[in-house]
């Protein structure tokens, strides 16, 4: 620095730095000595340094201090002695946020160790070493990130590959946890908020929170919705072989803006379909064909489905295709939908009465077989196919948690219970719950649809007037006589009982008692009785009709 | 069968499908006979003790009509009526009255000519199997006083001893939970009170008649005598809080206290040796029909155990086909005259007999057999023993396995305080091989009750006794043992439906199945 005689600023040298780095946690400059020039200035701002201020630790732990810095003993943050524990700047010198961060952690997670098992171990990924450089290179490869499978949407529009994934599902359970394993443990998120800056889509808001919603609502309903069978289950190959799929697969192949464009392809080569064999009830209808695995109810939409893949796939495919549909029975009731399966057989689609033995692949021709006896002609079929296409039961899709929390019974189908199958088809045994759709059974559309306006309207009428009328017949606990034994809450049906644990006796929620006095016939104590119907109501009936005579006669 | 005889028989038909099924049988004008019908709400409604009082009551026979099942209004009420009315058979069965006279029917509401059909069935079936026995018995021998006016105060003895030390309400196990319970005050208030207060006060159902009192008290008071005599007065009406399960039985005594009932009663010793006559008798009381009520608890398994261990030992001990219950319990519900009757021909059966030795497995019987039973047999007279002092006497010659159990006993009030037996089982678990035996808190003369005595007071406040009595065996022992029904039962009832986790055992037996288990009868 010049300096004026006045002792003001007045210029300042500098030479150019050739070679700058840290070097075991200090700068190291390399200067070109050649380089020296003068730059004019009135005032000069010194950037200060950063040093590490081991004296505050004492005399006592001054040989820990070595070039000015805090040395650990090991490759953790343990001292050696004296429960200490070291991190941060003061060891490595100055380094990034993160890196003191991940310090931080490593010795709080060391000592947690230490408390708790009396040894030091050092914690993994934190290290206070950040001598030993990872090359980025190395990690990658180590690990690679993992993507989700990406939809191949061009590909298939260009019909070079196929595909039913169209949508990207994101990380399963295990490529989201191999993918978690991949963390660098650098330390943690140091708040820059650079991320939100850079992302386009404003999908990062560091102002968010965790928080847990509640909502008020006088009732729900419940429209679960429902899964297909596991065609794996079944000796015909899917998952096995790649040109056995299922109807909702043959429908998106359907489907102008499917993943084949509208075209039916042999999903192993591509190639179009000439010969497509369906099979009816695969998982449905298990004591009829004497399957155990299958469900035991007919699954309702099946052969409307597959007679309607079957008429498009000639309509607008290829009229050529060979379809045969192998059925138990062909279920095609209601309005317009027996023409629809006469207009199937009018156009060529062959019916099969016989469900298939198995489905075997032929490893030359990359043909598969469906062996199937035809029950009319009473003579054993081999049905060549370039496409099977299994017409899948339907089941609950499972959502035990939730329904286990509403309260709500299930039928010995697993689908959730209905409160009279004929006349309350979407009232279920807890008052405030409506069901709809597939979860109550197997439906059609237009079914769900109806039943959910009925459900809807259901629920509007259950809460418009703010109040409801119990039922005149319904449980009581009498409080002196209960002991909370819990049996009457393990059986009541409607969730209408519960414990006050403060009382220590069971509750009724009158709202949602139906007056079945179950819970009075399995009180041990007699605490619970029934308003109107209480045992010694019963048994003054028993008393009383015994000494009287039926009409006419003299008693006995 | 007498050519007169018309079946009495009633039906309970559920609101929605069976007395719906009558409705239409009525409006299609079909012919059925004349069954009286009780509407219910639902089958479910009705539990074992409501059906075994129409049968005490002398119906013929009882027809359950309610919904198919899987079609129950209340989604399982049905069910629940099945498996209570498949046990109520058993009873009915063993009771001798034939389970053929309960039938539950499936009746839809549109099934008219089912209703009819069933109705028709059951009443030719009845009609072959002739009227009930309880029906004849009945009207010669009213089997509960009705409408007794209301008694005088009995002699209270206690009150020329009682120095009002409250000692007694002190060790009181129910007062420790229940601080409105004292035996001291309901003393004092013995002397002040007008009769008619004294026998409405529910402290007289609530003593557990542990006689932990009598045990510590200075005076030597029978305290316990005088809450049998005060319930007595009282009267059974007053009986509160309600147990079911102590209803169940009141009614079972009373059916059995029958003499036109010939009870089948031998049958759960099917596949043992029993004998007719002999020198050992094994009196098994009401104990062959608790596995109906208490499905909880297998108590049957205790006399077969007993019997078992008898046969191991080459004897086949004489069970009466005609015994009763001991009649203890009742007497301790105020059922004085059912008791009395009870003891009447238990000992008439007994002196058929004549045996040297009278063994029991329930803690109860041996005092109430001691007690109130020996003093009626004329001219002669047998010895009375609990069953563990068979097993005591025998158990050298006794084969056994090892077993792998901690074990820790729990005296009943019966067998410890009122016998002053508290050695014997526990000498019997020193005995057995690969037992470790473990003495839990509050043993012997302190022993807290099992909560509940002669099925009165059963409520909170004993199911807080129940929880810490077993707390305390917990970590001691994986077992638990006791040597009367009534306490495993009690235990197991406070424990149905809950893990055993909960109080850390693994089991809760009684000392006859313990050694039952550990015979090596070479299988």
């Amino acid at each position: 620095m010049a300096a004026t005689a006045a002792g003001r600023v007045s210029a300042v040298r500098v030479k150019t730095v050739k070679k700058f780095e840290f070097v075991d946690g200090r700068l190291n400059l390399e200067l070109d000595e050649g380089s020296e020039e003068t730059i004019a200035a009135a005032t000069v701002y010194e950037t200060v340094g950063q040093a590490a201020e081991p004296g505050l630790l004492g005399e006592k732990y001054a040989d820990l201090v070595v070039a000015g810095k805090l040395a650990p003993a090991g490759p953790g943050t343990y001292t050696g002695r004296d429960n200490l524990f070291v991190g941060g700047d003061m060891v490595t010198g100055p380094t990034s946020v993160s890196e003191v961060i991940g310090s931080g952690k490593g010795a709080a997670e060391e000592m947690a160790g230490f408390m708790l098992t009396g040894a030091v171990t050092a914690a993994p990924g934190f290290t206070a070493d950040f001598t030993t450089k990872v090359e980025p290179a190395d990690a990658l490869a180590r690990a690679g990130r993992i993507l989700t499978p990406p939809a191949p949407r061009e590909k298939m529009a260009a019909g070079t590959e196929l595909s039913f994934a169209e949508i990207e599902k994101g990380y399963t359970d295990e490529e989201a946890q191999r993918e978690a394993a991949r963390c660098l443990a650098c330390g943690g998120c140091s708040f820059c908020r650079e991320c939100e800056r850079v992302c386009e889509p404003c999908a990062i808001d560091f102002k968010m929170r965790d928080e847990e919603v509640e909502i008020t609502a006088g009732g729900i309903v419940l429209a679960l919705g429902w899964e297909s069978f596991d065609g794996r289950k079944l000796p015909y190959g899917m998952g096995k072989y790649p040109n056995v799929i299922d109807q909702m697969q043959l429908a998106r192949m359907l489907d102008p803006l499917g993943p084949t464009g509208g075209l039916v392809l042999r999903p192993d080569n591509g190639q179009p379909v000439k010969k497509i064999v369906m099979i009816q009830c695969a998982g449905s209808r298990g004591d009829v064909q004497k399957q155990s695995n299958c469900a035991s109810h007919c699954s309702k939409v099946c052969c409307m489905a597959a007679i309607k893949h079957a008429g498009l796939v000639k309509k607008y495919f290829d009229e050529a295709v060979e379809t045969t549909i192998c059925y138990i029975d062909i279920r095609t009731s209601g309005k317009g939908y027996e023409e629809y399966y006469g207009r199937a057989r009018a156009m060529g689609i062959k019916f099969v009465r016989g469900i298939p033995a198995n489905v075997e692949y032929d490893e030359a021709s990359g043909q598969l077989r469906a062996f199937v006896t035809d029950q009319q002609t009473d003579t054993d079929l081999e049905l060549e196919a370039d496409l099977v296409v299994l017409s899948l039961g339907t089941l609950l899709s499972e959502n035990s948690k939730l329904l286990n929390m509403l309260g709500t019974a299930r039928d010995e189908y697993g689908f959730v219970r209905e409160y009279h199958v004929k006349i309350k088809p979407t009232v279920t045994f807890v008052k405030n719950v409506m069901i709809a759709g597939s979860c109550v059974g197997p439906k059609d559309i237009s079914d769900s649809i109806a039943q959910s306006d009925s459900a809807a309207l259901n629920l509007a009428s259950y809460i418009k007037d703010g109040y409801v009328y119990s039922n005149p017949v319904s449980s009581a606990i009498n409080a002196d006589l209960c002991r909370a034994c819990g049996r009457c809450v393990d059986n009541c049906e409607f969730k209408a009982l519960k414990i006050n644990e403060e009382k220590h006796c069971a509750e009724v929620e009158l709202a949602l008692c139906e007056g079945c006095c179950k819970c009075a016939a399995v009180c041990p104590t007699g605490a619970a009785a029934i308003r109107l119907n209480e045992p010694v109501h019963i048994e003054a009936m028993i008393k009383a009709l015994k000494d009287r005579a039926p009409e006419g006669e003299q008693p006995r | 069968m007498s050519a007169t005889f018309k079946p009495d028989i009633l039906g309970f038909a559920c609101n929605w499908c069976g007395y719906a099924g009558a409705d239409v049988a009525g409006l299609s004008k079909l012919e059925y006979p004349p069954a009286k019908f009780i509407r219910v709400n639902c089958l479910g409604t009705l539990d074992i003790l409501t059906v075994l009082k129409a049968f005490r009551e002398g119906y013929d026979g009882i027809i359950l009509t309610g919904c198919h099942i899987g079609d129950c209004h209340y989604v399982s009420g049905n069910n629940h009526c099945h498996e209570q009315m498949a046990r109520l058979k058993e009873m009915l069965d063993i009771l001798g009255l034939d389970s053929r006279r309960l039938r539950v029917e499936e009746v839809s509401s549109a099934e008219g000519t089912k209703f009819a059909r069933v109705v028709n069935e059951f009443w030719a079936e009845i009609l072959a199997l002739g009227p009930s026995p309880l029906a004849a018995g009945k009207k010669a021998k009213p089997a509960v006083a009705e409408s007794a006016p209301a008694a005088a105060l009995p002699v209270n003895e206690n009150d020329l001893l009682c120095i009002q030390c409250g000692k007694c309400e002190s060790f009181c196990p129910l007062n420790k939970v229940d601080p409105a319970f004292s035996p001291r005050r309901l003393q004092l208030q013995s002397k002040t009170s007008p009769a008619h207060e004294l026998l409405k006060k529910k402290e007289i159902w609530k003593c557990l008649t542990c006689n932990t009192c009598g045990e510590v008290c200075a005076a030597k008071t029978k305290w316990v005598d005088y809450i049998r005599d005060l319930r007595q007065a009282a009267g059974p009406d007053d009986l509160e809080p309600e147990c079911k399960h102590g209803n169940v039985l009141d009614t079972l005594f009373e059916i059995m206290a029958n003499e036109a009932l010939v009870q089948k009663r031998l049958q759960p010793f099917a596949g043992l040796k029993i004998a007719e006559q002999g020198e050992v008798m094994l009196f098994t009381g009401c104990s062959v029909y608790f596995n109906t009520i208490f499905d909880f608890a297998d108590s049957t398994a205790t006399v077969r155990g007993a019997v078992k261990i008898m046969n191991h030992l080459g004897l086949a001990p004489v069970i009466l086909k005609d015994e009763k219950c001991c009649g203890y319990d009742s007497l301790f519900r105020g059922k004085k005259e059912l008791f009395e009757d009870l003891r009447r021909q238990n000992i008439a059966a007994i002196e058929r007999v004549r045996p040297k030795v009278i063994y029991t497995t329930c803690a109860e019987c041996a005092y109430a057999l001691r007690t109130y039973y020996l003093p009626e047999f004329k001219g002669w007279a047998p010895e009375i023993k609990h069953f563990s002092d068979y097993i005591l006497k025998n158990i050298d010659k006794m084969k056994f396995k090892e077993l792998a159990r901690t074990v820790t006993f729990h005296d009943p009030c019966r067998l410890g305080r009122y016998c002053g037996d508290y050695s014997t089982v526990r000498d019997i678990l020193k005995g057995v091989k690969g037992v470790t035996f473990n003495e839990m808190t509050n043993a012997k003369e302190l022993a807290t009750c099992c909560g509940v005595g002669n099925f009165v007071n059963c409520d909170s406040k004993t199911k807080f006794m129940q929880h810490q009595r077993l707390q305390s065996a917990a970590g001691r022992a994986d077992t638990l043992v006791t040597a009367c029904p009534k306490c495993k039962i009690h235990f197991k009832c406070y424990l149905d439906g809950k893990p055993l986790e909960e109080i850390k055992l693994n089991e809760i037996m009684d000392i006859t199945e313990l050694v039952t288990e550990a015979i090596d009868d070479g299988k």
